[in-house]
């Protein structure tokens, strides 16, 4: 009876409403190679382990401590300079003509973390992450769906086992942020009053996201079922690029025994505001690692992913290949763990 | 903790999250990529229309901006032929004058050719088009007046200059025809209707020039002297006596 109540509301959850130019995912707290390989799938997979879990129940399932240092960047980072620029107000009129010169839907990103994780707790700063996103509509005269944003952030996560196969966690993140969201025509880009287009704004969040989740560890395909309410928490404002809008995600995954290395399987639901029917709101996933290399692939109805990441004593390096309906690319972690 | 409680306390969270069940009214932006989706099909009259519709509610300048472009898009003119327009933001004024050296004129001239020649290269990129074409972009134009924001103005701007482009086309087709007919003598009545395109010319012109003075506000004041410019010279051609009788060259 529980678990009909459960599909129910899960069920009725759903709602539509037309993407913001700032995709959901980008706002995302996991550490950015796990979100950008597994997408929200990392909730409920912990056998690629990079930065604190995207779960924070997860950290309580005995780990190791470890300190980890990861530096990502995009395929697309050819545009951060002109994005930094335009954020900035350095030589502006310069950078949004080279800026808006290819006229292509772009996502790129940058960003630097350090994390330090115990058994019990762990915490991580990102000092700085430079997203640009743009969306072109329109050929005859492009409207730009642009979000450029500055972040910094820090979070913690404390997570315990309570009893039968249960672990529950807390993560408390904050983020402060300096961005620019407008919509616009190409020719606003260019004319003469751009300063106030380009008028970059700030913005401090909080979020509080509690996880849980369920391991049958001595079962042996070991599978877990787990759930986080992540994005809920409080803003300094309102406004619609960085709104506040929880989401809810449901997954299981599976670790089948294996002749050679480790597979895990997940599927998750992840439930928004920004969710147009079910279909959307499931991502499936698989990561197969054996001795120092790990394969990762996931997939939903609007993307697809796939990543390697090589692991060598304290280094690693990888590589993630994403592709959503209007852009895509190529994304590169460099690591160090101790 | 059991199972069933674990549910229970999953259920309570997903109830939260299953409160806003309300519609999420429809943006502009999501109005307007509605339109968009008809362009990308090549379905440009129903985009049109669609846009109209759309402005006769909301007559915000992005809606107009996309009515316009929706002309603009029926008549083959794309933003990758016309952007090096767009992004043209001065008249570079080059005063050519004789201070005795040689030289010195020659650099002048040489760097007054330079300009002449960037202008060459972006002018050459305008599309050729069809009476149709022109006719849309002429609707694409009146779409846009009144708006003096910017932004409008400038791609009011961009279309004028591709208007220009098409009648200076057209005359100089016209010429040479003339020219080629003509029995070695040209006569005041076949002059006269390239007396009058020279005239619509300088009123595309004197459009341009007041379009930028609206585009690029900090400029005003040049503009504005070449807005003058032009009113004057057209004063001069209302002036100006054509004979009644045809007199030949």
């Amino acid at each position: 009876m529980f678990v009909r109540a459960l599909l129910a509301v899960f069920l009725f959850s759903a709602a539509g409403k037309a993407a913001p130019a700032m995709p959901v995912s980008l706002k995302d707290g996991s550490s950015r190679f796990l979100s950008r390989s597994l997408g929200a799938a990392c909730y409920t997979m912990d056998s690629v382990q990079r930065g604190l879990p995207c779960n924070p129940a997860g950290i309580a399932k005995g780990r190791a401590p470890r300190f980890d240092g990861d530096f990502v960047i995009g395929t697309q980072a050819a545009y951060l300079r002109e994005a930094e620029d335009i954020l900035r107000g350095e030589d502006r009129k310069q950078a949004v003509l080279e800026f808006f010169k290819q006229r292509e839907s772009v996502e790129a990103e940058v960003s630097a973390e350090i994390s330090f994780q115990t058994a019990k707790w762990g915490v991580a700063i990102e000092p700085y992450r430079l997203i640009a996103v743009t969306r072109f509509e329109n050929p005859a005269l492009p409207m730009v769906d642009m979000v450029i944003a500055e972040e910094q952030s820090v979070k913690g996560q404390i997570a315990s086992y309570t009893s039968e196969n249960f672990y529950a966690g807390l993560q408390v993140r904050y983020t402060h942020v300096r961005y620019i969201d407008q919509y616009f025509s190409l020719s606003e880009a260019v004319a003469g009053n751009n300063d106030e287009l380009f008028a970059a704004q700030t913005q401090d969040l909080l979020y509080i996201e509690p996880g849980f989740l369920y391991a049958w560890e001595d079962v042996a395909w070991q599978p877990q079922v787990s759930a986080v309410l992540a994005h809920w928490g409080i803003t300094s404002k309102k406004t619609d690029a960085y709104a506040v809008q929880p989401q809810g995600l449901l997954g299981t995954s599976v670790k089948p025994p294996m002749p050679l290395g480790l597979l895990e399987v997940g599927i998750q639901a992840h439930l928004q505001s920004e969710t147009r029917n079910l279909r959307d709101a499931f991502r499936a996933a698989l990561s197969y690692q054996i001795g120092i290399l790990q394969t990762v692939v996931s997939l939903s109805e609007y993307d697809r992913s796939a990543g390697f990441l090589l692991s060598y004593k304290n280094f690693s390096t990888g590589l993630s290949y994403w592709d959503e309906n209007q852009a895509r690319g190529v994304f590169m972690q460099l690591g160090v763990s101790l | 903790m059991k199972l069933p409680s674990l549910c229970l306390l999953l259920a309570c969270i997903f109830t939260l999250l299953s409160c806003q069940t309300k519609e999420e009214p429809v943006t502009r932006e999501a109005l307007l990529s509605r339109g968009f989706a008809l362009l990308d099909k090549g379905e440009y009259d129903q985009a049109i229309t669609y846009f109209a519709e759309m402005a006769k509610t909301d007559s915000h300048r992005h809606v107009r901006l996309a009515w316009a472009s929706a002309y603009a898009a029926r008549a083959g003119v794309q933003m990758e032929q016309i952007y090096s327009f767009v992004v043209i933001e001065e008249i570079q004024k080059r005063e050519v004058f004789i201070k005795g050296l040689p030289a010195e004129v020659r650099a002048q001239t040489a760097e007054l050719m330079k300009s002449l020649e960037t202008y060459v290269q972006h002018w050459k990129q305008i599309p050729d088009l069809s009476s149709a074409g022109v006719a849309d972009l002429v609707s694409a134009v009146q779409v846009l007046d009144g708006v003096t924001v910017p932004g409008p103005s400038l791609y009011r701007a961009t279309l004028r200059v591709v208007i220009l482009k098409n009648h200076v086309a057209l005359g100089l087709k016209n010429w040479k025809i003339l020219t080629e007919t003509s029995s070695r003598r040209l006569c005041t009545k076949s002059l006269r209707p390239f007396f009058a395109w020279g005239v619509r010319v300088l009123d595309v012109l004197a459009g341009v020039s007041e379009d930028l003075q609206y585009a690029f506000p900090k400029n005003k004041q040049d503009y504005e002297k070449v807005s003058q410019q032009l009113k004057e010279v057209k004063v001069l051609t209302a002036q100006a006596v054509w004979p009644e009788e045809n007199l030949c060259l």
